[in-house]
């Protein structure tokens, strides 16, 4: 079951739109990557998602709830961080948290145990009856964590959960993020950091007002640069690109000093053939390794074609 | 109704946390207690006073006639107080909202916008309410102990006590909405307050009246002033309920 759908969902304000006919899936238990520049439209989306501004048309399902029939049900549904912790500085942790609790209709003594569970879960248990104001970003990121958990939802969105904090604490959220996907729960993450994307995402979007690429991180390098083979060589690897190239399943092979760059589909499956075919031409090969493109490249690359082909003003 | 009351309570939380807001909030009441005490007992002859020939204040002796223009002009005075406490608690608790980016993550929670508008308006309501009542009677006390006999039944009239005791929730609510108004368009408090300041001039207009002799505070009046505040009042809450919603705090609030 999927825990997010949308259909053509679409939000303008004016002349502009911002997010234009998104359409996607995203299973529950998934964490999906939604990737894109500032401006791209990313807190648009999370908002309209989360029902706080209605779309301008479009259609969307959220936790079992269809957005404008259901909307309090859908607020009941999700956990959202947003982009600035917006903490209340006077109040303590305790009382900050113990706010939202009852704000998300827990019973009194659920409301308690549940702010000191995350409390002690994000390791701020210590500091509960410290004034928020006095908190560093990270202990303030982790607080406004803590509060959009606090009512367990099905679904979480988080804007940038890691931005300016240092990677002690990046890491303490990162791992946090991997343990609330074990617990089976829907994450839409919202982030620039795209090693982040790479490690936490089975899913990953890429968005520029509207939806560029979706798939799986690895499936996506695959898709937009192929799979390939770098084979490092004794001597210059350009004697053995026609070798390489007189292979059936293989797209093909470029040179550049030892290294024999070959392109095909498989590579768990076609480099065996690969090898024997170089050894037995006579190859003297060092190393085989495959060739891997970042997430990072991925995106550069879509949000370059999306802003050639359309170019937005914001 | 459960959650009007959390809101209300993490509201007061802040708000006694806020040296600022407290001494703003308590320093004009006191000081409305505090100088008509003083002038009280530093009345003169009141030569210069009786020149004004307040029609309210016809038929008494020179001293309780000086005695009663002060405790007039003072009375009023607490009208003025229904609506600048409100507005200044308003202005802290929904600009501070919007400064510090704390209203998303609250709009996120399955909070009803009446829910929300009404604590946010109770939080600034209800403390302004019982200031002016609190020092308003103290007021009444100490022209009762310090006055004539005569200048008390002048001063504290029938149409003076229902606009004391109606109007002050008006009021209030009036100074609210207003502000709320303002808020959607202002991003620091001390601006929002120096707008805020043109809601009290129909109050102002009201004492001048009074004192020019264009009409007198009679209980008919005041039961007319009254009925038209409420008019007033339900208009610009129905107003600011329109600017209160959850898109338009997200999208159009600057």
């Amino acid at each position: 079951m999927n825990a997010i759908e949308t259909s053509q969902l679409t939000r303008a304000f004016g002349s502009l739109v911002a997010v234009d006919d998104l359409t996607l899936a995203i299973p529950e238990g998934t964490v999906f990557g939604f990737l894109g520049p500032n401006g791209a439209g990313k807190t648009t989306t999370v908002r309209m998602l989360s029902a706080l501004i209605a779309p301008t048309r479009g259609t969307a399902t959220v936790a079992g709830y269809r957005l404008g029939e259901n909307n309090e049900a859908i607020r009941r549904a999700v956990g959202i961080l947003t982009e600035t912790p917006g903490l209340y500085d006077r109040l303590s942790a305790w009382q900050n948290l113990l706010f939202y609790a009852e704000m998300y209709d827990l019973p009194a003594q659920q409301a308690t145990s549940q702010v000191e569970r995350y409390l002690r879960l994000l390791d701020l248990w210590e500091r509960r009856g410290d004034k928020v104001g006095g908190f560093s970003k990270g202990m303030r990121q982790k607080l406004a964590i803590a509060r959009a958990l606090l009512h367990e939802p099905k679904v979480i969105f988080l804007d940038e959960p890691t931005a300016g904090l240092d990677p002690e604490a990046a890491r303490v959220v990162r791992e946090f993020i991997k343990q609330l996907r074990a617990e089976g729960r829907t994450i839409f993450l919202t982030t620039h950091n795209l090693p982040e994307a790479d490690e936490l995402c089975d899913l990953v979007g890429v968005f520029r007002s509207r939806l560029l690429r979706l798939g799986a991180p690895a499936s996506l390098r695959a898709g937009m640069f192929g799979a390939g083979t770098q084979v490092r060589v004794v001597g210059d690897a350009a004697r053995w690109i026609a070798t390489a190239r007189a292979l059936p399943f293989v797209h093909d092979a470029s040179a550049s000093e030892c290294i024999l760059s070959v392109s095909l589909d498989h590579p768990d499956e076609q480099n065996p053939a690969l090898v024997r075919a170089l050894v037995e031409a006579g190859a003297d090969i060092r190393a085989v390794e495959q060739t891997s493109h970042s997430l990072e490249e991925v995106y550069l690359e879509l949000v370059e074609q999306a802003r050639e082909a359309a170019p937005v003003s914001h | 109704m459960r959650k009007v009351m959390v809101i209300l309570r993490k509201e007061f939380l802040d708000m006694l946390q806020q040296r600022a807001l407290l001494y703003t909030i308590l320093l004009p009441p006191l000081l409305f207690v505090v100088i008509p005490f003083i002038f009280l007992q530093r009345v003169g002859n009141g030569s210069r006073a009786s020149a004004l020939q307040v029609p309210s204040l016809q038929g008494l002796t020179v001293h309780e006639y000086t005695q009663a223009l002060v405790g007039t002009e003072f009375s009023n005075i607490f009208l003025l107080l229904a609506m600048i406490v409100p507005s200044t608690i308003a202005a802290y608790s929904i600009i501070g909202e919007k400064t510090n980016h704390t209203l998303e993550p609250l709009l996120a929670t399955p909070v009803r916008r009446w829910q929300l508008l009404a604590g946010k308006i109770l939080a600034s309501l209800l403390p302004a309410v019982l200031l002016t009542w609190v020092s308003g009677s103290l007021f009444i006390a100490e022209l009762a102990i310090f006055t004539d006999a005569n200048v008390v039944s002048h001063v504290v009239t029938g149409g003076w006590l229902i606009l004391f005791i109606a109007a002050t929730p008006l009021l209030g609510l009036i100074a609210v909405a207003v502000m709320t108004a303002i808020s959607s368009r202002v991003t620091d408090t001390r601006t929002a307050q120096q707008l805020s300041i043109w809601a009290v001039v129909p109050i102002i207009g009201i004492v001048l009246g009074e004192f020019s002799g264009q009409f007198e505070l009679t209980v008919l009046v005041a039961i007319i002033t009254c009925v038209i505040l409420i008019s007033v009042a339900i208009l610009l809450t129905w107003g600011a309920a329109q600017l209160f919603q959850r898109e338009a705090i997200l999208t159009r609030w600057r």
